[in-house]
């Protein structure tokens, strides 16, 4: 009973605060009605009040401008004429980013410069990371259709190629044919290979035999007159031989024996025989004389024809020559067809590797080069971002009640003497405490209550007000309920407790007060509430994660979104009560009540 | 039966000593005055009989050694008001009531008649923060009463208050005295002390300097009576010098336009008479006279040779 009536006395001494009692009931609903109405829903795409500037100041026309103003109708898009008005504009937050291109031709980098304004520290980098996502995208896109053409040109350059692989194959397989036809011809000029020297030898024979023949020249031109004669002479022999030939076939018929007619038949035929022969000799002699008087005859073609051998003699001396410089080309277009052969076979070989390379190549996908990355947003927790606000609001609502409301009132009953009363009472200290705490936990949960029923209810409204069609958010968590209790009465307990010792420490309200806010001040910056802990110093974020509005935020969060288990997150909870119980222990024995 | 036994305590915070050796006895039923100036050692020595302070040497016992449930025996009546102003009168002393150890049904009847008895009906529903400075006085003993202890401590009971309401504590102190509890009270006011206490201590600087009845230590240490003449335009020094050879007196004092001349204790009237007659004789105009007894005043700047009012 005395422990109620210590529980009731606290919740009596907020209560008869007017402030208290607003604040109390006030506080939940406006910090999570506002920020569940501020925040509610945040999605990027329907973020239509980033406004982002843009200079073009290209020295070229290009479809990234067009693609930039016209592309983006859930951004607000603002181009400025330079850059002065851009920082103008960024000054006045008419814009919130802004882009400024630069570029000397299509076909170089474009630089762009981001300007973001950077006196606040989260929102303004995150508007500066969307107008960079936004030129990246416009970029990727033009890129992306540039890569296109060049694929496309690629790929028909590939297929020339392979043409001219082709070309290079029917060019060696030419030179093949014709090294065989060289082959051919050195085979058949060593067929007729002859040198110099041989055709010197030749002409050496050759004047000789012309020497003899001039030599006998002279003789038959001498005896041109009486080989003239020698037909007419053959023809008289002839003549004379065939009448003899008569003769003896009269002797023939008269001579009576055989071995007589035989032995003059036998000599018939030898006259005949040389009578036959005769005229041989003379058609000899006839052609003797002809060519006796075609030796002698200067005009005749075989007195012509040793110019003309001579010539020939020239020109097979010229010929020799030829074929030694000809055989010279051969083995000379022998080596440069192996010199171009292997020219040939590394072009070929580099041409298939490119040709090779062509075809894988072309079998990526010009996108992949513009963006070679699709972005898919995957939430690893299936939950309302809303419902991280309702933890954030939490903490806050509870650090900001417990700890003042505790050291206000634990102040208020030293300044109005009350303690030194309580002191004096047979009632334990142990007693006092616990049902100041338990009074100040009964308020933590009334609030912590409130804010769950904003937070979770979704009750519609018979009419609008202001645009709010249902009161509450519906929130869904998949937390239990319970633990839920438990995680709001350690994170309650906590602050109650860091509240109690703040005012043993202080001797007035306001001092406590003040107090208060230096220790809640720097831990919401601190608690990766207001600023994610990753903005901080290594060193800093281990501080950070050993403070109790950081352990009391990630047990609430752990709970409400991750759906972990206070048995999970038992490093928050032992942390958080651990500082409870050497708060309230320091308190406990450093105090008189 | 001895209600508090102090037996040589002394307290020392750091070097500096603020009990020295200091001793006495309560008995049942008495009311005990502290009386001191400001860092006597007063409260101190009261912090130490209720168990507030440690002394750095020497004995306290309460109720002849008897520990149960002492807490419940003893309460603190403090200078200044120790209650929650944000409650009502009843809220307030139902809640003490209840930390004090009162069952549920002790309380509803303990709490009636104590605002009755101090005339707090009328202001039951009303915020204590509301009432005036008299009935806030009136609530905060409420307050220390409501377990009905045996001893009680008043910490200058009636400073701030007006004459009617100082009467007026004065009568409850007595009512509790009647009802048989030990009562201790602090104070600078002699008046209060010689009223109200059945036994009186002086302290200075951290010694009990006296400890005595009130007569009894006004007779010992109070000094004579003194006629205070208030005369217009003063007394001249050769006259001042006849009365004090008159009178064989020559602690006879003017200051301003008034003259102290102390009496012996007999012939007083007769004296009052002479020295009346002669000044008028003079030509002396005056325009009152009193006699001022010795009192606990007197004691205190006779045993420490400087007036409280002086200090003060």
């Amino acid at each position: 009973m005395k422990l109620f009536d210590i529980i009731w006395k606290e919740i009596s001494l907020i209560k008869a605060q007017k402030i208290a009692i607003a604040l109390i009931f006030l506080y939940p609903f406006i910090v999570v009605g506002l920020l569940g109405s501020a925040f509610t829903g945040v999605d990027i795409s329907r973020m239509n009040q980033i406004k982002i500037g843009f200079v073009n100041n290209l020295n070229f026309e290009s479809e990234i401008v067009d693609s930039l103003v016209t592309s983006y109708s859930n951004l607000s898009i603002t181009q400025y004429d330079n850059e002065d008005l851009l920082r103008a504009g960024l000054y006045n937050k008419q814009v919130i980013s802004g882009v400024i291109l630069r570029g000397d031709a299509p076909n170089k980098q474009l630089k762009v410069d981001l300007l973001y304004d950077n006196s606040n520290l989260l929102s303004s980098r995150f508007f500066m990371e969307i107008a960079k996502a936004l030129i990246q995208k416009t970029t990727s896109d033009y890129a992306q259709k540039n890569l296109g053409r060049i694929w496309t040109t690629i790929k028909a350059f590939g297929s020339n190629i392979d043409e001219e692989i082709r070309n290079v194959e029917d060019f060696k397989s030419q030179l093949s044919s014709a090294e065989l036809a060289l082959d051919d011809l050195e085979l058949k000029l060593n067929a007729v290979e002859y040198k110099e020297g041989d055709v010197n030898s030749v002409r050496a024979s050759f004047n000789k035999f012309k020497s003899e023949y001039e030599s006998l020249k002279g003789p038959l031109a001498q005896n041109k007159e009486t080989l003239k004669k020698l037909p007419g002479q053959i023809d008289e022999a002839s003549v004379l031989i065939s009448s003899i030939v008569k003769n003896l076939e009269y002797f023939d018929s008269v001579l009576l024996q055989d071995s007589d007619k035989n032995l003059l038949n036998e000599q018939i035929s030898h006259l005949n025989s040389i009578n036959s022969k005769m005229s041989k000799w003379k058609s000899m002699s006839l052609q003797l004389i002809t060519i006796t008087e075609k030796i002698s005859d200067e005009t005749s073609e075989i007195n012509k024809s040793f110019s003309k051998v001579d010539a020939i003699f020239e020109k097979a001396t010229l010929g020799a020559r030829s074929i030694e410089e000809v055989k010279e080309l051969i083995a000379s277009a022998r080596e440069s067809k192996i010199t171009i052969e292997s020219k040939l076979d590394s072009s070929s070989a580099l041409l298939s590797k490119f040709s090779k390379e062509l075809v894988e190549f072309s079998k990526i996908d010009p996108k992949v080069l513009a963006q070679p990355v699709i972005f898919y947003e995957g939430k690893i927790y299936n939950v309302d971002p809303f419902g991280i606000l309702v933890s954030n609001a939490l903490v806050v609502v509870l650090i900001l009640t417990c700890m003042l409301l505790t050291s206000i009132i634990f102040i208020m009953e030293k300044t109005e003497n009350v303690t030194l009363r309580l002191e004096l009472s047979p009632t334990s200290k142990f007693i006092l405490f616990l049902g100041k705490i338990i009074g100040q936990l009964v308020i933590a949960l009334i609030e912590a209550g409130i804010i769950f029923v904003v937070a979770f209810a979704k009750i519609p409204l018979p009419f609008s007000i202001l645009g709010v069609t249902h009161l509450g958010f519906g929130l869904v968590t998949s937390a239990n309920l319970f633990e839920l209790f438990l995680a709001v009465v350690l994170v309650s307990l906590t602050f109650i407790c860091l509240g109690l010792f703040i005012a043993s420490l202080v001797k007035n309200q306001s001092t406590a007060i003040l107090t208060s806010l230096l220790v809640i001040v720097p831990m919401l910056f601190l608690s990766g509430i207001v600023l994610p802990l990753e903005f901080m110093e290594p060193t800093m974020q281990l501080v950070s994660s050993i403070l109790p509005m950081t352990l009391a935020n990630n047990l609430l969060i752990g709970l409400i979104i991750k759906g972990l288990t206070i048995s999970q997150l038992w490093f928050e909870a032992g942390l958080l009560l651990f500082y409870s119980l050497l708060s309230f222990g320091v308190v406990f024995f450093k105090t008189k009540l | 039966m001895k209600v508090v036994s102090v037996k040589n305590v002394s307290k020392f915070y750091g070097q500096k000593q603020v009990l020295d050796n200091v001793s006495f006895d309560i008995e049942e039923k008495e009311i005990f005055g502290l009386l001191g100036s400001n860092g006597a050692g007063k409260s101190t020595i009261t912090s130490i009989i209720l168990g507030l302070e440690k002394q750095s040497s020497g004995n306290v016992v309460l109720f002849e050694g008897q520990k149960k449930n002492l807490k419940k025996r003893i309460a603190l009546v403090p200078q200044s008001t120790a209650f929650y102003k944000d409650f009502s009168v009843e809220k307030n002393l139902r809640f003490f009531a209840s930390v004090c150890g009162l069952k549920s049904k002790q309380i509803k009847p303990r709490v009636k008649f104590l605002m009755s008895w101090l005339s707090l009906e009328p202001f039951k529903d009303v915020k204590a923060g509301h009432l005036s400075g008299g009935y806030q006085r009136l609530l905060n003993i409420a307050c220390s009463l409501v377990h009905d202890p045996e001893l009680i401590f008043f910490d200058e009971p009636t400073v701030g208050l007006d004459p009617k309401m100082r009467q007026m504590f004065w009568l409850k102190i007595q009512d509790l005295k009647a009802a048989g509890k030990t009562i201790i009270i602090t104070t600078h006011y002699m008046d209060e002390a010689e009223k109200l206490c059945t036994k009186l201590a002086l302290m200075k600087n951290g010694k009990m300097l006296v400890i005595g009845k009130p007569r009894e230590l006004i007779s010992q240490y109070g000094g004579i009576k003194v006629m205070i003449f208030n005369i217009t335009g003063g007394v001249k020094k050769e006259d001042i010098q006849k009365i004090r050879t008159v009178l064989n007196q020559f602690t006879v004092i003017s200051r301003d336009e008034l003259l102290f001349i102390p009496f012996e204790q007999e012939h007083t009237f007769e004296k009052v008479i002479a020295v009346t007659e002669w000044l008028m004789k003079k030509g002396y105009n005056i325009s009152s006279s009193i006699t001022k007894e010795p009192n606990l005043e007197d004691v205190f700047l006779n045993i420490t040779g400087e007036g409280m009012k002086q200090q003060e």
